[in-house]
């Protein structure tokens, strides 16, 4: 059944129906147990208390709680199997609402407001779903038990039965009565929520329109109103709600009265006995229980009705294409692409495209030209499908193109837009993204491997950024292991050849050297930690405690810290609040107060008025200090010495760290002895902790840094100085393809947000390439990208693509069209001229005169 | 190096960075007659960058983020053109170029190419508005100081060419790196 035709009890009676079944007999094998302590609470009054007889009274006592329990499980148990049953409904119902979203027009996509859409397939479902699950379970169930509480009752006592019975349709008219202004109101209420949600999104996406404005007051009066509105709806809501409530108390009550009056009266003239009246009160709560589930779920039901029409609404527009081919079988075309009589409006006015036809063979590339707004870009897309003409029909190897399913359409066709989509995730996910897709669909084998990618991602230009975010990752130890070895051959090489060329960019992790670049924790230790922070670690580090009193380092540091705290709060008083100007002092800009309290008590008394706590801020502020990154203080030379001399102690000492090891030549490759130092930290609390050893790989740094062995201190230069130098090496050892590989695994960010235009251009391209489809279509896809990296792509589509693939390029470049077999030039929505290249230069016609034009222009 | 290190702890006072940057700003004139905590911060946000003969302090179609102060060497100003790199300006000691990276996100549209080694003061355009936003009442002479600058160099460049054109052969006009 159509997905917007189908009411909202069609999910419910589809699927599921033998959990559902076992949800009822649960609840309807639990009825006996809920009715039985009720007899039993008679016979105990009657009998047990009135006979006086004691095992009769325990046996009953007994049978009552034990009845109680095992319906108290049922209950547990059905409540617990409802959710679920509701949530496997509402997975399969977001599921069929999710495609069936994915695969409406365009249209739908620009005048539907983002948040709308979000907040319908996700909150508003959420709703719907505790109310599928007992959506017929509920009822059934409520209504046997309100049967069976009646039965007993009338069992009782048949007048009272009766009785009772009859205040019950009196509720039947008012409830249902005050329920359905509730509908109103919440209907109201839902619109307005969503109304809130668009325009909250609506200013948030418009942002630099709002600030730029300074429109504040105008997006807070929209919001005022619709929150007006909203209250108002709130209360009204509330007012009945309550109301309902109030009217279901005031009935439950009634019934209690009429009992004690009319029973009571039974009761003294003997008609009755004290044991009746006992059961009949606790039946007739009982009674109200599932009246009330009942009321609950009528509102529940129409509350999700509500919310399920007005989801369904706004997703009833119908996809303009079949998802899969009418056939079994997936065609493959040649490309050969055929227009006529093309004409595409929007709206019955504006007319895009007029009268165009054009015929290109398989295997052709066609560029399109003209000025911008001339339809070049419309009529690309409408090959893809993704416009539908309005009249004239567009073929593909003779097949209307209307006619294709969107299966059909994706395996054949490739295309990059002018502004690729990037989706937040991998580079590899996004250039497999529509491989991937066309496995999904079952049309093709599994996607490319790594060499396939790696080829593509060279022919776009993509490789030397692939390789720079390969190097960048940190690797798992795992994979280090079988990949140190190269790296370690790498650094040596910059040790011993490059050194002076890279010093300018590096600083070196050298043993007798100070480290600039580095924290002084890191000084002190000469190594890194995999983990943490280093000097979180170390200052509740016993050993290295003792250590720093041994060496006479922490008076000293303690003063440094205080130098620097004084000198951060006295510096950056009016600027606390802002993060940003915290980059020259090792502070945290939230601790800003607190130190400003700290060196304010020290400078009144002293430092040794401070308690071990405070004292240890000071000292983490001083470990934490970077001298050539935070400029609030410098270091003096002396200081500097001291730290080398003591740095060489802890190694020694502390680390147990063999020097001449370490800084030896021979490579340590063997991650075991890596493992070997670290090991034999473990009981001094050292574990995660690697030395800067010549000889060994560096865990917590990126493969880049492993081969630098330094701290970068000038980003511009060192891609350039090491770009060269790592291809050469890496392309002789073949570790290339590795690192390539991991690159591919860099992480893009939110929708791109860690790339370039370029690069993400370059990902689209690839995407299109690595999709090998028949037919391929650039929508200005060079347009953001460099001179060379736009020469090398159209370089690949000449060589590569010719005879095998039909192109059709939007071009806005004139001089990357001379590689077409056939030009076409276009100018307000009409073909204009084509032919060859050579052809319509030698014609001296539109071309000829935009060529002129532009280079002139250039 | 004195060894009352007990009143002093490990900072060095005399060889502040921070002093000696600020000193540097000072004598630019975009600087003059700007209030002296203004100068510090900027002094306190530049970074200190090296360079060698030959590196590309700036690289033509990459995205533009600082301004560079010329603390020591030479750089030479080219732009690429026709596949080819033409030399449009010299420049020395205690110039600040690159000024409108502090006022727009672009790609720069020429290189600095070091000549022998160079030392910069690099200004990134975050510290520049973060700046102006702390110290409104400055913001205007700043940036009325940076198109002065930059009108400057148009001209200085221009002439530079129109000299080239000039009175040189025509055909080996321009200075080819």
């Amino acid at each position: 059944m159509e997905l917007t035709r189908r009411p909202l009890f069609y999910w419910v009676l589809h699927r599921y129906r033998g959990l559902q079944l076992l949800l009822l007999a649960i609840i309807v094998a639990s009825l006996f147990f809920r009715v039985f302590p009720l007899e039993m609470q008679r016979r105990i009054v009657n009998i047990a208390i009135n006979l006086r007889m004691l095992d009769a009274l325990y046996l009953y006592c007994g049978l009552y709680m034990g009845s109680i329990i095992i319906a108290g499980l049922m209950k547990y148990g059905a409540n617990v199997l409802q959710e679920a049953i509701g949530q496997k409904i509402l997975i399969w119902m977001r599921r069929e609402i999710y495609q069936h979203l994915l695969q409406l027009p365009l249209s739908f996509f620009h005048r539907t407001q983002t948040g709308t859409t979000v907040s319908a397939m996700g909150a508003e479902l959420n709703a719907i779903g505790s109310f599928l699950g007992g959506a017929l379970a509920i009822p059934i169930s409520s209504f046997l038990t309100f049967v069976v509480f009646l039965g007993f009752m009338v069992y009782l006592n048949p007048l009272l039965g009766f009785i009772t019975a009859l205040i019950y349709p009196i509720e039947l008219v008012i409830i249902p009565l005050l329920q359905r202004w509730y509908n109103r109101y919440n209907r109201k209420r839902v619109a307005a929520n969503r109304e809130l949600a668009s325009m909250v999104n609506e200013a948030v996406s418009g942002i630099q329109e709002v600030q730029g404005s300074a429109s504040f007051e105008l997006e807070q009066n929209k919001l005022d109103r619709i929150i007006q509105r909203l209250y108002k709806l709130v209360v009204k809501l509330a007012v009945v709600k309550y109301g309902i409530k109030f009217s279901n108390n005031l009935f439950q009550s009634f019934g209690p009265f009429l009992l004690f009056l009319i029973g009571g009266y039974l009761a003294i003239n003997g008609e009755f006995t004290l044991g009746a009246l006992f059961a009949f009160l606790s039946a007739y709560e009982k009674v109200y229980d599932p009246w009330k589930e009942v009321i609950e779920y009528y509102q529940l039901y129409q509350d999700s009705r509500v919310r399920y029409a007005q989801i369904i609404q706004l997703f009833d527009v119908q996809p303009q294409f079949l998802l899969s081919a009418p056939e079994q079988t997936v065609r493959r075309f040649k490309g050969e692409i055929e227009a006529k009589d093309i004409c595409y409006s929007v709206n019955d006015r504006v007319q895009l495209l007029n009268d165009v036809s054009f015929h290109l063979p398989a295997g052709k590339h066609m560029a399109l030209v003209g000025f911008s707004g001339s339809g070049k870009s419309t009529l690309s897309l409408l090959v893809a499908q993704l416009h539908h003409p309005t009249s004239g029909t567009m073929t593909i190897d003779g097949v209307p193109v209307q006619e294709l399913s969107k299966t059909e359409i994706s395996s054949n066709i490739a295309s990059v837009a002018q502004h690729p989509f990037i989706f937040t995730g991998t580079v590899r996910d996004n250039v497999l993204y529509s491989s991937n897709a066309l496995y999904l669909n079952d049309v093709r084998p599994a996607v490319a491997d790594s060499a396939a990618i790696a080829d593509i991602i060279k022919a776009v230009g993509l490789s030397a950024d692939v390789i720079r975010w390969g190097l960048s990752s940190v690797i798992s130890d795992g994979r280090a292991e079988s990949m140190a070895a190269p790296f370690l051959a790498m650094r040596r090489i910059i040790l011993d050849k490059f050194r002076d060329e890279f010093s300018v960019a590096v600083e070196f992790y050298d043993t007798d050297a100070y480290l600039d670049f580095s924290s002084i924790s890191e000084n002190l230790t000469f190594g890194t930690f995999s983990d943490s922070s280093s000097t979180e670690r170390l200052i509740s580090h016993q050993h290295f405690r003792s250590f720093l009193k041994d060496q006479g380092l922490e008076v000293m540091l303690y003063d440094l810290g205080f130098s620097i705290g004084a000198a951060t709060t006295d510096f950056l008083g009016d600027f606390k609040d802002d993060e940003f100007f915290f980059q020259g002092s090792p502070m945290n800009h939230t601790d800003f107060d607190d130190f400003e309290k700290l060196v304010e008590k020290v400078r009144k008394q002293q430092f040794t008025a401070l308690n071990t706590k405070n004292r240890d801020k000071f000292l983490r502020l001083a470990l934490d200090f970077i001298p050539g990154i935070h400029k609030i203080a410098t270091l003096r030379d002396d200081f500097k010495e001291e730290i080398i001399a003591s740095r060489l102690v802890f190694l020694q000492d502390i680390a147990d760290i063999d020097l001449s090891l370490c800084a030896g030549t021979t490579l340590q490759t063997d991650i075991g002895v890596l493992n070997g130092v670290a090991g034999g930290d473990e009981q001094r609390g050292l574990s995660g902790y690697t030395p800067f050893c010549t000889s060994r790989y560096l865990p917590g740094l990126s493969l880049r840094d492993n081969i630098l062995f330094g701290n970068v201190i000038n980003q511009d230069l060192i891609w350039a100085r090491l770009d060269n130098l790592v291809l050469e090496e890496f392309e002789r050892t073949g570790l290339i393809k590795a690192i390539i590989d991991i690159g591919l695994d860099f992480h893009v960010g939110s929708k791109g947000d860690n790339l370039s235009g370029g690069q993400k251009q370059k990902i689209a391209i690839a995407r299109a390439f690595l999709k090998k489809s028949p037919i391929l279509i650039l929508d200005e896809a060079t347009a953001s990208l460099d001179n060379s990296s736009q020469a090398r792509v159209q370089a690949y589509i000449e060589s590569q693509l010719s005879d095998n693939t039909t192109v059709i390029a939007v071009v806005h470049r004139l001089d990357m069209i001379s590689g077409y077999d056939h030009i076409v030039v276009m100018k307000s929505g009409r073909i204009v001229e084509s032919g060859t290249y050579a052809d319509l230069l030698t014609q001296r016609g539109v071309l000829y005169g935009l060529i002129n034009d532009s280079s002139s222009g250039d | 190096m004195d060894s009352s290190t007990t009143a002093a702890p490990g900072i060095d006072r005399k060889r502040c960075r921070l002093a000696g940057d600020l000193e540097r700003l000072h004598h630019v004139p975009l600087f003059k007659g700007i209030t002296s905590d203004v100068v510090r911060m900027f002094a306190y946000l530049s970074e200190r960058k090296n360079f060698r003969d030959g590196d590309y302090l700036i690289t033509q179609d990459e995205q533009a983020q600082h301004a560079f102060l010329l603390v020591n060497g030479a750089v030479h100003i080219s732009v690429n053109h026709r596949e080819q790199e033409v030399l449009l300006q010299k420049l020395g000691d205690g110039v600040l170029f690159g000024e409108l990276a502090l006022l727009a996100n672009f790609k720069w549209f020429f290189n600095a190419v070091c000549v022998g080694d160079v030392d910069v003061l690099a200004i990134s355009r975050m510290s520049f508005q973060k700046i102006c936003e702390k110290y409104p009442d400055q913001k205007d002479t700043l940036i009325e100081r940076l198109i002065q600058l930059r009108v400057d160099r148009l001209v200085s460049q221009t002439d530079f060419m129109l000299d080239q054109l000039l009175y040189r052969d025509v055909k080996g006009a321009a200075a080819l790196i």
